[in-house]
């Protein structure tokens, strides 16, 4: 098993602020109103396809994604979001290095499939509201009756939250495939994926 | 950036409080755990107060008045919409300003230690505590690079307008092909600035084996107190107001 070089980890801080970067400034057009913000999510996944897949021709070794993913959530944490993106992001990042293992870095199908398993822990951020909305909830029944907190609570389904989950992982997929479009036409020519 | 290290014993720089980086990140997960992940409101607005006491030491008003409305308008918004009536709408109303008032307090905190912490600091702190190095090296490199990544943006999106490709307006119509335009020429410059870096770091004896040493000013102080007596105060209120 190869380990991370010094080099290897630089690079993983570099891909780290270009991934966090272009998430943010895709994310910023959601202030453009509720209706940009899934067009801004959609971008941010297929930009970051095409940064993750340089990113895993350049450090095709276990542990490159796990590590980017444990830095997005220590800096998903410290600005602000729930912690369970620190354990998500992981988590998920192993998994994606463990599927491109699969293909050596090389099949197209499987990096991108990699990616877009990894981009699931974007699902991190709203997790607390299903999970520790119960105060909410008691506060809701204090106020205004079990009856009213028990029917809102219904409102706030999970389902709307899988649907998206299914809509951007296939969203994913694509920027993934068109990640490695880019390198191929683009990075391996000039030499910058070694 | 200055290179002179501040002694532990000052309470107030040019920058703000000055605390170990290490009692920011303890402050930072008490408060996420406290007021992101649920828990009595009481708290969350204890824990704003204290928020809005380390803004202040940042002299930068305008976060601290921003900060101050809009907390007062969604945690008003969570207090006052359900006495309105109950709809559902009132009620999805006073949910969004239930959270949008618990994640702004805690991103308020992240920019004010974002902004307190220098990375000198944060990287002498981890390794003191012994962080192993594969998570410093890219912590530090990606704190030193956000600045980079946002200046070679700039750099390419000029580059693009000079030329008459406005790609702002062309992201909507051909999505795809504006963002190759933007990306390639933005990863291709970031690529070989990483590798210089990797260079011209293991010239200066990054992959050596041994702890390096930091000129930076770290230890306990008044500071420091300071934030361990805030973090304890809310732990406490915590289960003062529990129910």
């Amino acid at each position: 098993m190869k380990t991370l070089t010094a080099r290897d980890l630089i690079n993983t801080g570099v891909f780290s602020a270009i991934y966090f970067a272009l998430t943010f400034l895709f994310g910023m057009l959601g202030l453009f109103g509720p209706a940009a913000m899934p067009v801004g999510a959609a971008l941010a996944l297929i930009a970051n396809g095409v940064t993750i897949a340089l990113f895993q021709y350049r450090v095709p070794k276990i542990g490159a994604m796990t590590l980017l993913g444990l830095i997005m959530g220590l800096l998903m944490t410290v600005t602000g979001h729930s912690w369970y993106s620190i354990v998500l992001a992981a988590l998920l990042g192993l998994a994606a290095d463990g599927i491109s293992y699969l293909g050596s870095w090389r099949r197209p199908l499987l990096q991108a499939l990699s990616y877009a398993v990894f981009t699931c822990w974007y699902i991190a951020p709203v997790l607390p509201l299903f999970f520790n909305s119960e105060a909410y909830f008691t506060d809701i029944a204090i106020q205004m009756g079990e009856s009213y907190a028990e029917s809102f609570r219904q409102m706030l389904t999970p389902t709307f939250v899988i649907v998206w989950q299914c809509i951007s992982f296939v969203i994913a997929l694509v920027g993934g495939l068109f990640g490695q479009s880019v390198v191929r036409r683009h990075f391996s020519r000039a030499g910058l994926t070694a | 950036m200055t290179a002179t290290a501040v002694a532990p014993d000052c309470v107030l720089t040019r920058r703000g409080l000055r605390a170990d980086p290490r009692s920011w990140i303890l402050l930072v997960a008490v408060v996420n755990i406290l007021v992101v992940g649920g828990g009595p409101f009481p708290v969350t607005v204890a824990a704003q107060v204290i928020v809005l006491a380390l803004v202040a030491t940042l002299r930068r008003p305008r976060l601290w008045w921003s900060s101050l409305a809009w907390f007062a308008l969604t945690s008003g918004t969570y207090l006052v919409l359900p006495m309105l009536g109950s709809n559902g709408w009132l009620a999805a109303g006073a949910f969004t300003g239930f959270w949008l008032a618990r994640f702004s307090t805690s991103i308020v905190l992240g920019i004010c230690v974002l902004t307190v912490v220098r990375p000198g600091e944060l990287i002498a702190a981890l390794s003191q505590i012994r962080t192993p190095r594969w998570l410093t090296i890219p912590l530090a490199v990606m704190f030193r690079f956000l600045p980079v990544v946002r200046a070679e943006y700039k750099a390419v999106v000029d580059a693009m307008s000079l030329r008459g490709l406005h790609p702002g307006a062309r992201m909507i119509s051909q999505p795809l092909r504006t963002l190759e335009y933007v990306l390639v020429p933005l990863l291709t410059s970031c690529s070989r600035i990483a590798d210089d870096l990797s260079a011209s770091a293991l010239v200066r004896g990054l992959g050596s084996p041994r702890r390096p040493t930091s000129i930076a000013g770290i230890g306990f102080g008044p500071g420091d107190a300071l934030i361990w007596l805030a973090a304890a105060a809310l732990i406490a209120l915590r289960f003062a107001v529990a129910r």
